[in-house]
């Protein structure tokens, strides 16, 4: 639509007249898929969220526009009708705009990661040349088509280059590494090629392949690194992760690439920014380091200063990075004391002392308030006496006098506090009450714990996170934002709750003892998913084809050896019985009545892995590893090779070859191969005879 | 913006963007593609008079100085284009009068409110005239530089030792037009934490003048044996004091102990009608990333520090001895005059 005034106007303008193929695109995820703003996002796009009083896609389009992008897509899942709307009715939409943008939605049911969102991209194949990949919460100032023609330059030598990774330099301790983002590349630094990736939070050991070494003379291992999430990708990162489903994020697909450099060929590479910023608001204390790099204009031009759009007028700048826009009000002996910035029309009241802050627009703050590291978003009225410290307040919350709230609060939009409440430290609140369909605590229950920390007059509720995996790790990076290390009543219940769930899980393994599960934790999580995988598949009639698909897709995501897919696919094939009935073997008869139907369904699938001699080895291997384990088992095991024989998943000679080979513990002789001696002097037998007969 | 056709808007976003993006080198270039985009403007915009234009050139001029608040060149141009219109309806208006001899006496400037005009009368013939004057306008930018450096020689004397600081086209053409008749030495401080000052030194290294690269804190310990300081600017306030790079506020002290002639190359587009009545002044400095200064990658320290990195210095006029122009040497106390004629009184609250 307006590519056409684009192209004319940049033809007028003279020198460079750009053919259609060398348009520089540009790919902006709105959308994080993750809940670390949560309650705030509960009503309002990430992409949207305001920083410095300026919306989070505005700076990534600000910073693609300033890097001569000339097209591109936002594709927004969250809340996508409010970023479309907001989209259009911003200077970006204009026709006139140098940069044109088109938006792509997609339900948030439809996808779920940054790697759907690019399968969706790819099934509408829009894109042809290389591209920038950004997320629309990075704040940057990097020029991109210099590094976008180090690419293209790199491809003339290596026609592997699938993508080149942004990084910026910051030691530990600097504010702008998030703490759940820590990483570890291993790069070879005569060619910037990325060797190796881990994401070390919360590890204390790393392992590097051998063979990285002795491949590469010179390898270079990184941990001053920062992912900045904007990367040059060529047109085949597309098509690959739709051949690979299970890439869902950008780990993911490194971890991907690497792992089958060696078949694929296909290579990444880094870039190390000088003199540049960038950063990714990933949670709420990285959005609290940003808004001050901001702030502190090391994202020049990306400042308050000097952004500007119709709707909002221009911030000016004082002394000490002091930011106000037109309109604002300071009643006298109040202090607005460094790094603060304004919005417009909000009124200070006297006495009141704001530092390191950001205070939106319409906003009114009564006498004697206390505000320090708060952002404050637009709408908000403080009253008079209120003590604010490290905190982040949505919009249009009210504060009545003397409301106290606690370090690394965050009040969700809407919220109204009664006069005299103290919040404790750490607390998400919202203004409705929590949606109760998937928990399983009544409403009641809920309500109860909701309303007493509150006096009745307030509108508050406290938001808790639903537990997820990786809860662990999230609550102890939300704590930290203005925390030194401080303990409180919440997070211990949340921790309780936490390790009651662990425990269930445990109780659920120890139930079957599978073995000898490799210590790696791949192979273990691997062993999880395809008991998960089989579980679903056998209840709920799956075709053998499609677990089979399941099953090597999870084999790619945890890098597993056939050997272990052989041997672990087996295992959980046969403890399947007792994980769904939850209860372990009897060593009667009924174990085999249990495990008959079972081994039939996945005849297909075990027919499709145990191909060759080698593999029917490792299935009886784990046969015999599971039976050692599993004393009842050793029972049904004479009855599951007659089952597997007789169905031709083994052939004789692997069952024959097997017995003969000494067992790896020595315990299987007493027991396991006992029990089979019969089984295999019928086959012996069985072989004789067919020899004579043949003869 | 209401009824711009979306043709000049797109000329308008065009040119803002490559603002953002620092595309134009230098002022003299910031100057010569806003006339240019001026033009543009004037050219396709459909007025009926010179009141509807001039208000729109003020509207338009007054988002494109928000753009970039520190470039004064930008509200320079959108002056000079009034008074331009202003001009060449008076004398198509009282016929080949000079308009010129209206803001000679304190009366008539004092009377100018009365005197002037509505502007509403539509005369056919203005939009050609003003199209020409800024015709005119343009070749007299483009050869300021030339017109400036010609001047060389009637300041730069044999054997002179000159001291300058940072980057400045105007100065380093100024320098190489001396050195084609006269053998002189340059000192060039280098001008932390840009260090703009080095490629001057190596262009005038590559002119085959003797150039002595020193650091800024060097300056005064060297003032002693120089004869003439010459600099340029990035805008000369309404006062005859200057907006220039940082570090000229040094150097001008430094040559007032030492009564070293300071000697400024200033265009006369970069003749500002504002006055600077605080340093805090919004839009007077411009505070980029500090990165030059402090590294963001030094860990703990980025959050522990307050790190300023301001673009420019504020010279009071009494440190200045000369400004040449492209019209001749003028003293700093003359400005107010050189402004009167070059922008109408009404004009410089845009």
């Amino acid at each position: 639509m307006s590519s056409n005034k684009t192209s004319k106007s940049m033809s007028k303008s003279g020198s460079e007249v750009l053919k259609q193929e060398d348009v520089v695109l540009a790919v902006l995820i709105a959308d994080s898929f993750s809940i670390r703003f949560a309650p705030v996002t509960d009503s309002k796009p990430k992409a949207l969220l305001p920083l410095v009083n300026r919306p989070m896609i505005d700076y990534a389009l600000e910073s693609l526009l300033l890097s001569g992008v000339q097209k591109t897509f936002v594709y927004c899942v969250a809340h996508a009708d409010q970023i479309r709307q907001y989209l259009k009715e911003s200077k970006w939409m204009r026709s006139v705009s140098p940069m044109s943008i088109e938006v792509i939605s997609q339900s948030p049911d439809d996808c779920r990661s940054l790697g759907d969102s690019l399968r969706d991209i790819d099934g509408k194949s829009l894109i042809r040349g290389d591209f920038i990949l950004m997320s629309a919460d990075v704040i940057s100032n990097v020029q991109l088509i210099p590094i976008l023609e180090e690419h293209r330059e790199k491809r003339k030598t290596d026609k592997g280059i699938v993508m080149t990774h942004i990084f910026k330099k910051s030691f530990p301790g600097h504010r702008s590494r998030s703490a759940e983002e820590e990483l570890v590349l291993a790069i070879n630094p005569t060619n910037g090629r990325i060797l190796n990736y881990q994401q070390t939070t919360n590890l204390k050991k790393l392992s590097f392949p051998l063979e990285m070494f002795k491949e590469h003379g010179l390898v270079d291992l990184r941990y001053d690194l920062v992912d900045t999430h904007i990367s040059i990708c060529s047109p085949v990162v597309l098509p690959l992760f739709s051949d690979n489903f299970d890439y869902q994020t950008w780990g993911d697909f490194v971890r991907g690439i690497l792992i089958n450099e060696e078949i694929l060929n296909n290579t990444i590479y880094y870039h190390q920014l000088e003199g540049s910023y960038a950063a990714h608001v990933s949670n709420v204390p990285m959005y609290d380091a940003v808004s001050k790099d901001v702030i502190q204009r090391w994202a020049f031009p990306l400042v308050p200063d000097l952004n500007r759009s119709e709707t909002t007028p221009r911030h000016t700048l004082s002394r000490h990075n002091v930011y106000k826009q037109p309109g604002v009000t300071l009643a006298k002996e109040s202090v607005l004391e460094r790094d603060v910035a304004v919005g417009e029309n909000s009124k200070i009241g006297e006495r009141t002392f704001v530092t390191q802050s950001v205070i939106g627009s319409r906003c009114t703050i009564g006498n004697d308030v206390y505000i320090n590291n708060a952002y404050i978003w637009d709408d908000v009225n403080i009253k008079n006496n209120c003590h604010i410290e490290v905190a982040l307040i949505a919009d249009g919350v009210v504060l009545n006098e003397g409301v106290k709230i606690g370090r690394g609060c965050v009040i969700g939009p809407g919220v109204v506090l009664a006069a005299g409440t103290k919040i404790p430290d750490n607390t998400r609140l919202m203004a409705h009450p929590p949606k109760c369909d998937n928990d399983f605590e009544t409403s009641d229950e809920e309500d109860d714990k909701v309303a007493k920390p509150f006096s009745a007059d307030s509108v508050a509720y406290v938001y808790q996170r639903p537990v997820e995996e990786d809860s662990d790790a999230e609550s102890l990076i939300d704590e930290l934002w203005g925390l030194d290390i401080d303990e409180d009543s919440e997070s211990e219940e949340d921790e309780d709750e936490d390790e009651a769930d662990n425990d269930e899980d445990e109780e659920h393994e120890e139930e079957v003892d599978v073995g000898d599960l490799p210590e790696d934790m791949n192979a273990r999580s691997f062993y999880n998913e395809v008991l998960e995988s089989l579980q679903r598949g056998y209840e709920e009639k799956i075709k053998g084809d499609n677990l089979v698909l399941e099953i090597n897709s999870s084999k790619y995501a945890y890098n597993v050896t056939m050997k272990e897919v052989n041997m672990l696919v087996i295992k959980a094939m046969l403890s399947l019985p007792s994980v769904m009935t939850k209860k372990a073997a009897t060593g009667t008869n009924e174990d085999w009545v249990a495990l008959r139907p079972i081994l039939q369904h996945f005849l297909p699938v075990m027919r499709n892995y145990l191909k060759n001699n080698q593999s029917m080895l490792d299935s009886l291997e784990a046969l015999e590893e599971f039976g050692v384990h599993n004393s009842h088992f050793v029972k049904s095991i004479c009855k599951v090779l007659h089952f597997l024989y007789g169905e031709d998943v083994l052939s004789e000679d692997a069952i024959l070859e097997w017995y003969t080979n000494p067992p790896n513990d020595p315990s299987a002789l007493k027991t396991i191969r006992k029990t089979v001696e019969p089984f295999i002097t019928w086959l012996e037998e069985a072989e004789e005879e067919s020899s004579e007969e043949s003869d | 913006m209401p009824s711009l056709e979306s043709e000049i808007e797109g000329i308008i976003e065009t040119f803002t963007n490559n603002l953002k993006q620092r595309k134009f080198k230098g002022s003299r270039d910031l100057a010569l593609n806003s006339v240019q985009l001026w033009k543009k403007i004037i050219g396709q915009m459909k007025w009926q008079n010179a009141r509807e234009l001039m208000d729109t050139i003020k509207k338009i001029g007054k988002d494109l100085a928000e753009t970039a608040p520190s470039e004064t060149v930008i509200g320079n141009m959108t002056r000079r284009m009034l008074k331009i219109v202003r001009d060449e309806y008076a004398m198509l208006q009282k016929g080949k009068q000079e308009e010129s001899d209206l803001q000679d006496s304190l009366q008539k400037i004092l009377t100018a409110d009365e005197s002037d005009s509505d502007y509403t009368k539509n005369i056919p013939l203005l939009k050609p005239a003003i199209m020409e004057h800024i015709g005119e306008f343009l070749a007299e930018l483009e050869s300021s530089e030339i017109d400036i450096s010609a001047q060389a020689l009637e300041h730069i004397h044999a054997n002179e030792i000159i001291m300058t600081i940072g980057y400045s086209k105007t100065v380093s053409a100024f320098l190489k037009s001396a050195a084609k008749n006269r053998v002189f030495q340059v000192i060039v401080a280098e001008c932390a934490p840009f260090f703009h000052g080095h490629q001057l030194a190596a262009d005038l290294a590559e002119a085959r003048i003797s150039t002595t690269l020193i650091p800024d804190s060097a300056i005064f310990a060297m003032m002693a044996r120089v004869n003439k300081v010459i600099i340029g600017t990035h805008s000369v306030m309404a006062n005859g004091g200057l907006k220039a790079v940082c570090g000229t506020h040094t150097l001008a002290l430094a040559a007032k102990h030492y009564s070293v002639p300071f000697v400024v190359c200033a265009p006369m587009f970069k003749l500002c009608p504002e006055y600077v009545c605080s340093l805090d002044q919004d839009g007077f400095n411009q505070f980029v990333s500090p990165e030059e200064v402090l590294n963001n990658d030094e860990g703990k320290l980025v959050s522990k520090v307050n790190v300023y990195n301001p673009i420019f210095d504020y010279v009071p006029p009494e440190l200045v001895t000369l400004f040449i122009s492209n019209t001749g040497g003028n003293a700093p106390s003359y400005i107010y005059r050189l402004l009167s004629e070059l922008y109408h009184p009404l004009d410089v609250q845009l």
